[in-house]
């Protein structure tokens, strides 16, 4: 449910290796999740702009039983507030905390049945910077 | 908004039962005896307002199965706020003169369901951004609230017991609630992880359930001769987002823009209301929603409520029916913090009973993201 040509797009972009967020091309916001119009200054004219490598932190975390932890990350490309929510993959996620640094990385989907999204697939994530 | 209008009667299905129950006749039942209460007959109702998510085409269904053939139809579902969300729609409807009584209808058999068939019925599916990184929806999201406002104020984590315990408390005054026994934070703690913070006592119960109100002009009640009417002093609505990518600050959500609304229209302030009803799904979310309201300051509710200030007894009586913690959850509460409302309103609340001319309900749709605010007065 709630798919749209534009999650399509940067899933699509994702699954080839490549990490970009949608930017607006009037007034440069970068946000997420992508959408039909820019939550700024609400323009339909968008584009992507690449973000492999970005840095960030996590701003909260929630660590499930045996299931690994989800986290809500601020970075600084996101230049509107919005923030990245995704899986926090790699050595250290069942110990993370909030404050600490992040970068944008890809890692396998290991949900089932979903549209336009195959377990094992591709998809953003997020994973520990190691210090 | 002009405020010439009341809610009239109410109607709620039990939330337990031993029998099987389908949905659609909870919510007759509730709508049978909301109509009683308001001392109508079905046929007299023109409008009706519904939102579940286990009936097809809810508001069709359920006229033809009432035996009812009203001329304004409302299905709004965005959640925990819808039926609240349904006064607001009514109320414009009367005040243009489109309709007379409005019925406004819940119902679930969440917990039949789950024993038949293993899982229960879900209200809502989570984003797909979301639903990839493989939460628990939707209690992961509120977890993230949770563990922001726990880090951001740095407080502890008792603060998040205090909202169970104070439920606990008010359900044991209530013979309907499904959780009569007192909780401890110790009992919280041990009970199994969900999602951290969260423990399965952070999270709402899982129940059958059903609620209706009747509602019309003042003009209209007093023609039928109607005197335990309350009236609807405000109504405001909005959502600032859907997931949690664009929830613009976690610990602070859209109960601000409609707290302000609301009391602005009723021309009284949080210092004037009696008894507040708040969605809680979750025991971050009474804690958010008084802070956003007006009724303490930032990082301060979840002191607020450890201090008693909401139990028995307290200052500020909160979700004196137990709430979705104590009380019942069938999927959805919104309509439940009218109806706990009313009934403290019109005297009717037995031992839960709290002196109250004004009330307060709120509730929560989605993540954090629809609100709707209502104020009633006597």
């Amino acid at each position: 449910m709630n798919m749209n040509k534009h999650l399509r797009h940067y899933l699509g972009r994702a699954a080839a290796g490549e990490l970009v967020f949608p930017r607006c091309e009037e007034c440069a916001a970068v946000f997420m999740p992508p959408r039909a119009a820019c939550p700024a200054c609400g323009t339909d004219a968008l584009g992507w702009t690449p973000v492999g490598g970005a840095q960030g932190t996590i701003y909260s975390i929630s660590r499930h039983s045996n299931e690994g932890s989800v986290a809500l990350c601020e970075f600084e490309v996101l230049n509107t507030g919005t923030r990245f929510y995704g899986q926090l993959v790699g050595p250290g996620n069942q110990q993370a905390q909030i404050g600490q640094p992040v970068e944008l990385t890809l890692a396998e989907c290991t949900v089932s049945g979903m549209d336009a999204v195959d377990q094992g697939q591709l998809i953003p994530s997020i994973k520990l910077v190691e210090n | 908004m002009s405020t010439s209008v009341v809610i009239a009667g109410t109607g709620v299905a039990p939330t337990r039962a031993d029998e099987h129950r389908d949905t659609m006749d909870v919510m007759a039942q509730a709508c049978i005896e909301a109509t009683r209460d308001a001392g109508i007959q079905l046929r007299d109702i023109d409008a009706i307002f519904t939102a579940t998510a286990q009936v097809a085409l809810p508001t069709l269904a359920l006229a033809e199965y009432l035996g009812i053939t009203p001329r304004y139809l409302d299905s709004t579902v965005h959640g925990g706020a819808s039926n609240l969300s349904h006064l607001q729609h009514a109320v414009a409807a009367i005040n243009a003169g489109q309709i007379e009584v409005a019925l406004i209808a819940y119902g679930s058999t969440q917990r039949t369901a789950l024993k038949a068939t293993g899982t229960r019925p879900m209200v809502a599916a989570a984003p797909p951004l979301e639903a990839m990184a493989n939460p628990r929806y939707p209690i992961t999201s509120y977890a993230l609230m949770a563990s922001r406002y726990l880090h951001q104020w740095e407080v502890p984590r008792e603060y998040l017991s205090a909202v169970a315990i104070a439920a606990s408390r008010w359900g044991a005054l209530n013979p309907a609630a499904q959780r009569r026994e007192l909780l401890s934070h110790e009992e919280i703690l041990a009970s199994p992880a969900v999602a951290e913070p969260f423990h399965t006592l952070d999270c709402c119960l899982i129940t059958d359930g059903a609620g209706a109100l009747v509602v019309m002009s003042q003009q209209k009640a007093k023609s039928l001769g109607l005197a335990q009417t309350v009236t609807i002093a405000a109504v405001a609505d909005v959502t600032e987002h859907d997931g949690m990518m664009a929830m613009p600050d976690l610990t602070s959500t859209g109960a601000r823009l409609t707290g302000a609304s609301a009391f602005e229209q009723a021309g009284f302030g949080p210092n004037e209301v009696n008894t507040v009803q708040i969605y809680d799904a979750f025991t971050i979310n009474p804690i958010l929603i008084l802070e956003d309201l007006g009724f303490c300051d930032r990082g301060q509710a979840g002191r607020f409520i450890a201090d008693g200030h909401t139990s028995p007894g307290g200052k500020l009586p909160m979700n004196t029916s137990g709430g979705g913690l104590a009380y019942t959850h069938p999927g959805m509460f919104g309509i439940y913090t009218i109806l706990e409302s009313v009934a403290q309103l019109r005297g009717r609340a037995g031992q839960r009973q709290v002196p109250a001319k004004t009330a307060l309900a709120h509730g929560i749709g989605g993540t954090m993201s629809s609100h709707s605010t209502v104020l009633l007065t006597v």
